[in-house]
């Protein structure tokens, strides 16, 4: 990041290729499953990158700091999508649903959970959601949840608690498999 | 309002089902949660979670960003030497009165100084400058015998030690000493650059122009980052070809008298695409320089 900073282009690359991927993961995830929309994000991202490296604090993982950044944009876009997040939802929902009346097996199954699990999560508030995606889909320790949503080790503890109970209380349905797996 | 939790319920239920919990776990989690049933349904949903979180797709951002970005990063680099230039040019203007004579005739013998001293070293390949390079007229003799007094006695014992734990090494190399009077030894600005670069700042690229000899011998080597620190191999470039290159470097440096002297040492054996002096064979080469 220090080598990106003084202008060098090789590192700057160096920290797209290593991070990108990861960062479209997290907007893909939190920003309802629009690619478009994550990549702009992406886009975005790195174009503050670019013009601010000094924005950067040095002394902070630069992963962790990432999800920071990345935190707050997704933030900003709720309050900006306020009104027409649950009509695009919906409509999401719908496609995903008659995507698993066409499969059998397996497969459906763990297709059909993952609709299920998305369609519970965007019905949770963000917070939930946030500390739920990092945990469990970015692989963040809980400590740097904290340190990503600026919140205290037991707030992510309960949080993530809060969310899995819901969670496992919603997708009950497909327990019976996944029990039978975790003997 | 919700019961803060104290305990890391994702690691517990990863690892221990309802019936595996110890008293101390099920003490704890029986603060949250009532039945077993409750317990585990999470815990399925964990277990879920892992196993649906390793098959997941994986995603790629277009290729077009990235070409976006870098052409954004040269843009923005670009503006960032147009600023900084323009600041020192409003900076000079403010500070520097060339309205005054003095100043305009001195600042125009100061450029044209400069532009006959680049000019010199230019067409004299940098020979101008004999009281940098050690004054030595031929490399030392790799003789460990000779007596230890002066700092030159001390170079070539370091020389011998690293020659033969190179040899030790590296049986392939065939070690070769370029004997080579002042005027073609190593140019001794340029390593000492490769000196305070290389070994000692993690560089993205460290660049060694090794100048060896007149121009028609000249070849220089770029070497990767931290190349200089170990072996490994590198790219030469003489004057006609391109030939891969082995190489292994060292450096020592001796104190005498308050001036301190580096000893650079690199070995190197190149590839069939040689054609120049540097390329003819493997060898050793010794360079000579001191800082000051």
């Amino acid at each position: 990041m220090q080598k990106m900073a003084r202008g060098d282009k090789r590192a700057f690359d160096e920290l797209y290729s290593r991070y990108s991927s990861a960062l479209l993961r997290y907007f893909h995830r939190m920003l309802w499953r629009d690619k478009d929309k994550a990549e702009d994000f992406v886009q975005d991202f790195f174009m503050k990158l670019i013009r601010q490296p000094e924005s950067f604090d040095t002394k902070r993982k630069f992963s962790t700091w990432m999800y920071s950044v990345a935190h707050n944009m997704c933030k900003n876009e709720y309050r900006k999508m306020e009104i027409r997040k649950p009509a695009e939802f919906e409509s999401v929902v719908g496609i995903l649903a008659v995507e698993t009346e066409d499969h059998a097996g397996r497969r459906i199954d763990r297709k059909a959970f993952m609709n299920s699990l998305n369609s519970e999560l965007e019905k949770m508030d963000e917070d939930q959601r946030t500390v739920f995606i990092l945990r469990f889909e970015e692989n963040l320790a809980l400590k740097e949840i904290a340190e990503v949503m600026n919140i205290s080790d037991g707030t992510v503890k309960s949080r993530l608690f809060y969310t899995l109970r819901k969670l496992s209380d919603k997708l009950r349905v497909y327990a019976p498999e996944t029990a039978e797996r975790s003997r | 309002m919700e019961k803060e939790i104290n305990i890391d319920i994702e690691r517990l239920l990863r690892s221990k089902s309802w019936s595996q919990l110890n008293a101390d776990d099920m003490r704890q989690v029986k603060e949250y949660l009532s039945t077993e049933q409750e317990y585990e349904a999470m815990r399925a949903l964990v277990l879920e979670l892992r196993s649906a979180a390793q098959t997941d797709e994986a995603l790629k951002p277009l290729s077009e960003i990235r070409d976006n970005l870098l052409a954004a990063f040269d843009a923005e680099q670009s503006k960032r030497r147009a600023l900084w230039w323009n600041g020192l040019l409003i900076s000079l203007k403010d500070k520097l009165r060339f309205d005054i004579p003095a100043i305009r005739y001195g600042v125009s013998g100061a450029f044209v100084v400069l532009l006959l001293f680049v000019a010199f070293r230019f067409f004299t390949n940098g020979d101008a400058h004999p009281d940098v390079i050690v004054k030595n007229e031929t490399a030392p003799v790799l003789n460990p015998a000779q007596n230890k007094d002066s700092v030159a006695n001390e170079i070539q014992v370091a020389v011998n030690m690293d020659s033969s734990s190179i040899e030790n090494k590296a049986p392939l190399i065939q070690e070769h000493e370029l004997r080579m009077p002042v005027s073609q030894q190593p140019q001794a600005n340029t390593l000492a650059t490769t000196v305070d670069q290389s070994p000692m700042v993690d560089s993205a690229a460290a660049v060694a122009n090794v100048m060896i000899g007149s121009s028609n011998i000249a070849a220089s080597a770029v070497w990767p980052a931290n190349a200089l620190l170990s072996s490994g191999s590198a790219t030469v470039q003489t004057n006609n070809a391109t030939a891969p290159i082995n190489y292994s470097w060292s450096n020592t440096t001796f104190t005498d008298a308050g001036s301190s002297i580096v000893v650079g040492t690199v070995v190197y054996s190149v590839g069939p695409e040689k054609t120049r002096p540097l390329a003819s064979d493997a060898g050793l080469v010794r360079t000579y320089y001191s800082l000051r």
